[in-house]
């Protein structure tokens, strides 16, 4: 009994690149979602919702941004975050008046500094960082507030 | 001389295979809601913190705007200019705004403006209060320190 292996032509191999592009994706959105890349620079909190207010537009060079972090009770503040590396406890305003100075120097006495606090920050947390922010010398301050929403159209009035 | 002909065959007609594209556009989806964050709109109001005044140049006596707290959610707004209080009380922010836009009208004179708020007073208030002066057209607004309370 003999076999007979039959002669197939000769085909070209080839790589099947969906699943390896699949694999590829799936790995980054993985690293994605467990590593916080993205730091923010403007911590996360309502800022005040005021009638009708008078905005500026803001150059975004030499623009530093101040956030009061609001605490656990929202009506305090926990710390004080400036961009994204420095960060500042509610009893070290003079680091904090320090560091806006050098960065003030640093920027030709030019340094804006926008100030994010939560709308329902007392008063009494806000204060010292202002106090802060003009021991540094910095006179340009910027108060963040919130848009106001575009008026509704109202549906259905016509006539 | 040989030609190489395609032949085609009967009834093969040429088709894409969808499944792959589906799963890449889902991938990409994911990706993009994954890392989407969703910003609220912000805005900035300018308060240029004012510095010394020029030794020569008497400081003028600026016009207080109290804000005290009432309650957790609620402020009282009162007006003292420099001869004692305002004859009228701001009820609220808006109305602070009109009042200090008469005032202004009325004397055609650039008089420092300070916001003076008790410490317990929510930032939406200080804010209003700040935004209401410049409203207001009042060029030198600032605040004032929390006083000590005894």
């Amino acid at each position: 009994m003999t076999t007979t292996r039959s002669h197939r032509t000769p085909q070209r191999a080839r790589m099947n690149m969906t699943p390896m592009i699949d694999v590829t994706f799936l790995l980054i959105v993985f690293f994605l979602l467990v590593n916080d890349i993205v730091a923010n620079e403007r911590v996360e909190m309502e800022p005040p919702e005021i009638d009708d207010p008078v905005l500026q537009t803001l150059p975004e060079s030499r623009l530093l941004i101040v956030n009061i972090v609001p605490g656990i009770d929202p009506y305090m503040a926990s710390r004080v975050q400036v961009g994204l590396a420095h960060e500042f406890a509610m009893d070290q305003m003079q680091s904090l008046t320090r560091m806006l100075q050098q960065r003030n120097v640093d920027a030709n006495s030019e340094l804006r500094v926008m100030l994010r606090a939560d709308r329902a920050v007392a008063w009494q947390a806000v204060e010292p960082v202002l106090t802060a922010i003009a021991n540094a010398q910095i006179r340009n301050v910027h108060l963040t507030v919130m848009l106001p929403e575009p008026p509704r159209t109202r549906c259905g009035s016509a006539g | 001389m040989i030609t190489h002909t395609r032949r085609k065959r009967p009834g093969s007609k040429p088709q894409l295979n969808i499944t792959s594209m589906i799963d890449v556009i889902f991938l990409l989806l994911i990706y993009f809601v994954a890392t989407a964050s969703f910003a609220k709109g912000e805005g900035v109001i300018t308060a240029n913190l004012p510095g010394p005044p020029p030794p020569e140049q008497l400081p003028a006596l600026p016009i207080r705007v109290t804000v005290d707290s009432i309650g957790f959610t609620e402020c009282r707004l009162r007006i003292k200019q420099p001869g004692g209080d305002f004859p009228q009380a701001p009820r609220n922010h808006r109305d602070l705004a009109n009042i200090l836009r008469q005032f202004r009208d009325h004397t055609k004179v650039n008089t420092p403006v300070l916001i003076q708020p008790a410490g317990a007073v929510r930032w939406q208030h200080v804010v209003n209060a700040f935004n209401a002066a410049v409203k207001a057209k009042f060029e030198n607004v600032s605040f004032a320190a929390v006083e000590d309370e005894r």
